[in-house]
C-alpha cells in the first residue's frame, strides 16, 4: 500500500513537473462555465465540488480564466460554438465527442429518485405508469439505462425540463413531477430539503459514468486540449480530487467518485 | 382443405395488408406526432434560451455598474448617472425601468446617512418604512431619474421579503439575483404590473469577498434595474414561437398570483393531443416557470398531414389487394363454376329443346351448308314412314322424299335457306315409304351459332293434306255452285222461254184442232192439220222438258216408294232400248220412303236411261244398264261434301259405255249441251234430270271416266214415313156439257181468247172473254149475276189474277173465280184463297186439258145456279 502511495506521488511529482513545463497557453483569457447544481456548485453560495475545482485547475493552469454561472443547456451550446472554452462535470456522448472533449476526474453511478407515493419499485414501474412525471434538467445525459429512460418518458410527453436541481426538488415536493435523476453529489441536497422523508432511490443497473473537464474543439486546439488533460490528471494523480470531494462528501463516496 | 383455403386466404391478405397500413400509418402518425414534439420542444427551448440571454444581458449591464463602482470611490452617484447616461436606455432596454443604487446602511449610520443624503439635496429623504432595524438597506439613487423614477428616494427593499431574499442571495453569492415578483415602488397603485428586480452586490473597494462571510462584512450595498415584465418579454430578441401559447410564472407554482406573463395567444383553442409542458427556468439565481401549450395553428404549421391520407388510401389498397387475392385464388373455381353453369343452362337448353323438338309434330329438318341435313327429328317416321338414320343415310333425302313434280319449288327452296333467306311459302307434296302421298307445307329460317356465323337453315314442314283435300272439296263445291248458279239462271230463262211458248202452241194446236172439226172427214186440209198437231206435240214436249229443267212444272212432292216408280218405269223403258241394252232393275227392301213427284222420278229413269243406251255403242256386245234403288247412311265429310248427314234413298243408274272426260263431265247438266250428233238429241236431257233433282231437294253424284262407263247416283232425302203401297188407278174424266152455263174468261192473250171462247162454246158454254182485266170487271159490275164461273189468267199486264179475284169479291162474293197459271208456286197458293179465288188450275198443256178442267170445276160449282141466272148467261 505504502508502495503504491509512493509510485503515486513519484509519479504525480514528475507529471506536475512536466506540465508545468509544458502548461496551456496562457496567452488569452479562458472561459469557465459553471452550473447550479447542489453540490458541484451552488449559486446561493457560490460554493462546490466544481468551485474548487475549477479554482485548483486554475491556480495550476497560470491563465486568466472568468467563471460564470450559467444554465447547463447554455453551457453545451456555447462549448459547441466555442464561446465557451471549459466547464465541469461533464460527460459525453457521441454527439458531444464532435465538438468536446474531456479530462475525466470523477465518475458515479445515477439514480432514479421517485415519490414514495409513485408506487414504483424499480424503473419499470415509472415507465408503465403513464401518470408519472420526470423532472430532468435540460440538455443533461445520463447513463445508458437512464438515457433510454428519459427519452422513452420525453416521447411520451412525461418529462418536465427545468434549468437547474431546485426547481426539480421543489415540484417532487409539490408532486408536480414524480422522480427525476440525480447522482450521489445530490444526497446531502435530499437531507436538507427534506426530501428524504417522502421519496425513495431506484438504482440504474448501469456501470459508474466518468464526469470530466469539457473542453470546447473549437476554441483549444487539441495540443492544448491535452495540456488542460493532462493538468486534471495531475490532480488526480496527487488526490486534489478527492480532497476536494472529501470536502464535501464522506470519505468513502468521495473515494468511490474520485477513485475510478 | 382447397375451398378452405380459399376461404381464409383473401382475409389473410386483408389482414396483413390492413395491418401493414396500420403500422405505415402508425409509424407515419408517431413520425408526426414526434416532429410536433420535436418542434415544440425546439420552440420551447428557444423561449427558455431567449429569456436567459436576455437576462443575461441585463446582468451584464449591471456586472457594467458594478465594475464602475469596483473603479471609482465608492458608491459614486455622478458616476452611475453618467453610466446611464451613456447606456441610452432606448428600446433595445425596453423593460428596464430603471437602474438604482440600494446602499447598506447599519443602524449605527442611520443619522448619518440620512444627513448625507439632506445634504446632497434630498431635504425630504426619509428611509422607507421607517422603523429600527439592524441595518437598512435604502435607495439612494434611480437613474434615470426622471418620469416616475422621480418618486422620493429612501424605499428601503429589504423589509420587502421577496426583494430581501434576492438581495440577500446577491450578496451571498455575489452574482446577479433576481426577485420574486413584485410590485414596483415607482408604480402607482392603479398601474402595478407584475415586475421583478435584479440585484448585484457591491462589496468595499479594496476588500475581499471571496467568501460568503467576506462578502457579508465588505458589503456596501447592491445595484439593481428593476422590470416590468410585459416589457420585459417584448425586449426579447427573435420572433415569438407561432401557433403557440405560454406564459410565465414566479417560481414552479403555475398559479395565477405567480403570473408574470402571458402571451396573447393564451386564451385560444390548444391542439386536442395536449402537447404542452412547462420547463422551470433558473434565471439569475431564481426559479421561473415557462408553461407553454400548442395551439391549433400549431400542427397545421408544422404538422404533416399524412396519416388520414395513409390510412384511407392504405385501407382502400388493403381491400383492393384482398379482393385483387380472391379474384385470383377463385378465379378458376368460379371459371369453373361459371362453366358448369353454363353446360348445366346449355344441356337443360339442349334437352328442353330436344324434348320440344322430338315431341313437335312438326317435321324438323336442320340443313348444313353444303345442302345436307345435319339433324332430323323422329317425326319424320311418322310423316314419310322412315327413321331417322334411314333419313339421315339417304344420299338424297329432298330427292327421296318430295315428288318429283315439286322437286324444282324445293330445290329453289334450298337455295334460299343456303342463302340465309327464311320463307314459309312451300306446299310441296312428298312421297311415304309406301308410296302415298301427302302434302307438306314447309317454312325455313336461316340457323346462327352462338357468334353469330350463319351455318345453315332450318326446315320446318307440317302436314296439309286435309286441308289441301278440304280446299279442293271447297272449290268443287264452290264450281258446283257456281254450276247450280248458271243453271238455276239457265233454268229460270228456259223456264220463261216455255211458258210464252206454251201460250203459243197452245194457241196452234187449239185452232189446229179447230180447224180439223171444222174441215170434217176426208177433207184434204186434214192431213195437214194432223203435221200442225204432231209438231204442236213434240213443241210441247220440248217445253215440257225445258219448264222440267226450269222447275217450272207443278210438283206434287208426296210420300212415295221409290221402288214402286222404278219398277213401272223399267217396265215402260225396256220396250223403247235398243236389243243389245238391256235393263237390270234391284231395289232394296229398305229402300226409305221419299216426298216425291212421281212423274217427276220416272222422267228422271227415263232420261237417264236414254242417255245410258244412247251412250253404248249400238254393234257392241250385249250390256247392261244397271238402275238399283238403295238406302244409304251419309255421314259428315263423306262425298259428296254438300249433302246433310242423314239417310238417304240412293237411285243409281249406271252404264257400261263410253264414259266421259273431265271436260264433258263438267257441262253435261248445262242445257242444249250434247255429244250426240246433231238432231239425235236436244241436249236437255241430264238438265231435265238436274231440275227434277234440285226440285226434290235432293243431290246428284257422276262418276265417269273415258272407257268405263259412266255413273249417276241420285240421293232423295228420307221421311220418316212408312212406304206407301201402289196408289189405286186414277178415275179417268168425263166429257161434260157446258149446259149454256155463263164464263168471263180474262186474258192478256187475244188468241187465248178467241180460242178459249170458241172451245168452250162448242161445249156448251157462253164466254164472255176479254184481254184487259178492267174491262172484264166493268162487264161483271154491270152485271154481277150474269157469269157462273169466271177464270182468269195470272201474270196480266197492268192487274195480276189475284187482283181481278179480289175486286170480283166485291162485286159478288159468291161469284166462283178460278185462276189459271202456267205456273203455279207456293206463295201464289197460299195468296189466291185470301182473293177469293176459289180454284187454282194449271194452264193446261192443251186446249182439251183446259176445257176438261173448266168443265170439271163448272160442274163441280155450277149445280146449285138458278135456272134465272143461267139462262140470263146464256
Amino acid at each position: 500500500m505504502t508502495l503504491r502511495r509512493l509510485a503515486c506521488l513519484l509519479f504525480a511529482l514528475c507529471f506536475a513537473a512536466g506540465a508545468h513545463a509544458a502548461g496551456p497557453d496562457c496567452s488569452r483569457t479562458f472561459t469557465l462555465g459553471l452550473h447550479d447544481h447542489g453540490l458541484l456548485y451552488s449559486a446561493n453560495t457560490g460554493t462546490g465540488v466544481d468551485k474548487d475545482f475549477a479554482d485548483e485547475l486554475i491556480r495550476r493552469s497560470g491563465c486568466k480564466v472568468t467563471v460564470s454561472l450559467m444554465p447547463r443547456s447554455r453551457i453545451w451550446q456555447l462549448i459547441e460554438s466555442g464561446a465557451l472554452d471549459f466547464s465541469l462535470s461533464g460527460i459525453t456522448n457521441a454527439e458531444r465527442d464532435r465538438f468536446a472533449s474531456f479530462a475525466w476526474y470523477f465518475s458515479n453511478k445515477y439514480y432514479l429518485l421517485v415519490r414514495q407515493d409513485a408506487g414504483v419499485r424499480n424503473i419499470a414501474d415509472f415507465e408503465r405508469n403513464g401518470q408519472l412525471r420526470l423532472g430532468v434538467i435540460r440538455s443533461f445525459r445520463y447513463s445508458p439505462t437512464a438515457n433510454r429512460f428519459v427519452d422513452q418518458l420525453q416521447g411520451a410527453n412525461r418529462v418536465s425540463q427545468a434549468g437547474g436541481l431546485d426547481p426539480l426538488y421543489q415540484t417532487l415536493a409539490l408532486g408536480h413531477i414524480h422522480g427525476m435523476i440525480i447522482e450521489p453529489f445530490d444526497y446531502p441536497a435530499l437531507t436538507e430539503k427534506n426530501i428524504r422523508a417522502f421519496t425513495a432511490i431506484i438504482e440504474f443497473n448501469d456501470p459508474a459514468v466518468p464526469h470530466g473537464l469539457i473542453m470546447s474543439n473549437k476554441s483549444l486546439p487539441a495540443v492544448e486540449r491535452d495540456k488542460w488533460r493532462a493538468l486534471v490528471q495531475g490532480m488526480r494523480a496527487d488526490g486534489s480530487v478527492r480532497r476536494i470531494f472529501e470536502k464535501y462528501f464522506k470519505p468513502d463516496l468521495a473515494a468511490a467518485m474520485a477513485d475510478f | 382443405m382447397r375451398a378452405t383455403r380459399l376461404l381464409w386466404l383473401p382475409w389473410l391478405v386483408l389482414a396483413a395488408a390492413l395491418s401493414i397500413t396500420w403500422l405505415v400509418w402508425d409509424h407515419e402518425r408517431q413520425a408526426t406526432r414526434k416532429e410536433l414534439r420535436t418542434q415544440f420542444d425546439f420552440s420551447l427551448r428557444e423561449a427558455v434560451s431567449r429569456i436567459e440571454q436576455r437576462v443575461s444581458a441585463y446582468e451584464q449591464m449591471l456586472r457594467g455598474v458594478q465594475s464602475l463602482f469596483a473603479t471609482s470611490r465608492g458608491l459614486d452617484r455622478d458616476a452611475l448617472r453618467g453610466y446611464v447616461a451613456s447606456l441610452q436606455l432606448d428600446a433595445n432596454f425596453a423593460g428596464i425601468q430603471g437602474i438604482g443604487v440600494a446602499e447598506l446602511v447599519p443602524a449605527a449610520r442611520k443619522e448619518a446617512h440620512l444627513a448625507g443624503m439632506r445634504q446632497l439635496g434630498f431635504g425630504d429623504y426619509a428611509i422607507e418604512p421607517a422603523g429600527v432595524r439592524e441595518s437598512y438597506a435604502p435607495i439612494t439613487q434611480r437613474e434615470p431619474y426622471v418620469g416616475r423614477n422621480r418618486i422620493r428616494l429612501g424605499f428601503d427593499p429589504w423589509t420587502d421579503p421577496a426583494r430581501r431574499q434576492a438581495m440577500e442571495i446577491a450578496r451571498d453569492s455575489e452574482m446577479a439575483v433576481i426577485s420574486g415578483k413584485v410590485r414596483l415602488a415607482v408604480d402607482p397603485d392603479t398601474d402595478a404590473r407584475p415586475s421583478f428586480i435584479m440585484y448585484l452586490p457591491i462589496y468595499a473597494q479594496g476588500r475581499p469577498h471571496d467568501s460568503v462571510a467576506q462578502r457579508r462584512a465588505n458589503l456596501v450595498g447592491w445595484i439593481f434595474t428593476s422590470f416590468h415584465m410585459d416589457e420585459f418579454m417584448a425586449s426579447l430578441y427573435g420572433e415569438s414561437p407561432p401557433g403557440l401559447a405560454f406564459a410565465i410564472y414566479d417560481g414552479v407554482e403555475p398559479s395565477e398570483a405567480a403570473l408574470l406573463h402571458r402571451s396573447a395567444a393564451t386564451g385560444r383553442r390548444g391542439l386536442p393531443g395536449a402537447l404542452a409542458a412547462s420547463e422551470y427556468l433558473v434565471v439569475a439565481g431564481h426559479t421561473w416557470t415557462l408553461s407553454m401549450r400548442a395551439l391549433d395553428d400549431f400542427e397545421s404549421r408544422f404538422g404533416r398531414d399524412a396519416a388520414p391520407l395513409i390510412g384511407v388510401t392504405g385501407a382502400g389498397l388493403s381491400l383492393l389487394l384482398a379482393l385483387l387475392a380472391w379474384l385470383l385464388l377463385t378465379g378458376r373455381a368460379r371459371a369453373l363454376r361459371l362453366a358448369g353453369e353454363m353446360t348445366r343452362e346449355l344441356r337443360e337448353s339442349e334437352e328442353k329443346f330436344r324434348a320440344i323438338a322430338n315431341s313437335t309434330v312438326n317435321w324438323e329438318v336442320w340443313w348444313g351448308l353444303d345442302g345436307k341435313p345435319r339433324w332430323i327429328n323422329p317425326s319424320v317416321l311418322e310423316y314419310t314412314g322412315y327413321t331417322v338414320e334411314e333419313c339421315m343415310a339417304m344420299p338424297d333425302l329432298a330427292g327421296t322424299l318430295f315428288h318429283s313434280e315439286d322437286l324444282p319449288r324445293v330445290a329453289q327452296m334450298i337455295e334460299h335457306g343456303l342463302q340465309g333467306l327464311s320463307g314459309n311459302d312451300l306446299e310441296c307434296r312428298c312421297v311415304r315409304k309406301d308410296g302415298t302421298q301427302f302434302w307438306l307445307a314447309v317454312s325455313w329460317v336461316p340457323i346462327h351459332d352462338t357468334k353469330g356465323v350463319f351455318s345453315g337453315f332450318r326446315t320446318s314442314g307440317r302436314d296439309i293434306t286435309e286441308r289441301r283435300q278440304s280446299e279442293e272439296a271447297r272449290r268443287e263445291l264452290e264450281a258446283r255452285l257456281r254450276e247450280s248458279q248458271k243453271m238455276e239462271a239457265l233454268g229460270t230463262l228456259a223456264g220463261g222461254v216455255a211458258h210464252d211458248f206454251n201460250n203459243v202452241l197452245a194457241t196452234i194446236s187449239g185452232n189446229a184442232e179447230l180447224a180439223r172439226q171444222d174441215v170434217g172427214p176426208g177433207h184434204a186440209a186434214l192431213e195437214s192439220l194432223e203435221e200442225i198437231d204432231k209438231a204442236s206435240r213434240r213443241a210441247k214436249d220440248l217445253v215440257q222438258q225445258i219448264l222440267a229443267f226450269g222447275r217450272r212444272q207443278n210438283l206434287e212432292r208426296k210420300s212415295t216408294s221409290l221402288a214402286l216408280v222404278v219398277v213401272e218405269s223399267a217396265r215402260l223403258m225396256r220396250a223403247t232400248l235398243p236389243a243389245n241394252v238391256s235393263l237390270s232393275v234391284d231395289c232394296a227392301a229398305d229402300t226409305p220412303a221419299v216426298l216425291a213427284d212421281a212423274m217427276q222420278v220416272k222422267q228422271i229413269l227415263l232420261n237417264l236411261c236414254s242417255n245410258a243406251a244412247q251412250a253404248i255403242p249400238e254393234r257392241s256386245r250385249p250390256s247392261v244398264i244397271e238402275a238399283r234403288l238403295s238406302a244409304h247412311q251419309h255421314r259428315q265429310g263423306e262425298a259428296p261434301a254438300e249433302m246433310r248427314p242423314g239417310r238417304y234413298a240412293c237411285l243409281t243408274v249406271r252404264d257400261h259405255g263410253s264414259g266421259m272426260d273431265e271436260e264433258t263431265r263438267s257441262h253435261i247438266f248445262e242445257p242444249f249441251f250434247t255429244t250426240k250428233p246433231r238432231g239425235q238429241g236436244t241436249g236437255l236431257g241430264l238438265s231435265v234430270v238436274h231440275g227434277i233433282v234440285q226440285a226434290h231437294e235432293a243431290t246428284i253424284e257422276v262418276q265417269s271416266a273415258p272407257g268405263e262407263g259412266s255413273t249417276f247416283r241420285i240421293y232423295f232425302p228420307a221421311i220418316d214415313a212408312p212406304v206407301p203401297e201402289a196408289a189405286a188407278a186414277a178415275p179417268q174424266g168425263r166429257a161434260v156439257d157446258g149446259g149454256g152455263k155463263q164464263v168471263l174468261y180474262v186474258d192478256d192473250e187475244e188468241a187465248i181468247i178467241f180460242l178459249m171462247t170458241r172451245l168452250l162454246e162448242r161445249r156448251g158454254y157462253r164466254v164472255s172473254g176479254y184481254t184487259d182485266p178492267r174491262e172484264a170487271l166493268a162487264a161483271a159490275r154491270a152485271d154481277p149475276a150474269r157469269f157462273d164461273l169466271v177464270v182468269t189468267d195470272y201474270n196480266m199486264p197492268g192487274m195480276s189474277g189475284l187482283e181481278v179475284a179480289s175486286a170480283l169479291r166485291e162485286i159478288r162474293a159468291d161469284l166462283p173465280v178460278v185462276l189459271a197459271s202456267g205456273y203455279i208456286t207456293e206463295e201464289l197458293r197460299q195468296r189466291a184463297p185470301a182473293a177469293g179465288v176459289r180454284e187454282l188450275i194449271y194452264k193446261p198443256n192443251s186446249v182439251d186439258e183446259l176445257c176438261e178442267a173448266v168443265a170439271r170445276f163448272a160442274h163441280e160449282h155450277g149445280g146449285h145456279e138458278s135456272p134465272d141466272r143461267l139462262a140470263r148467261a146464256r
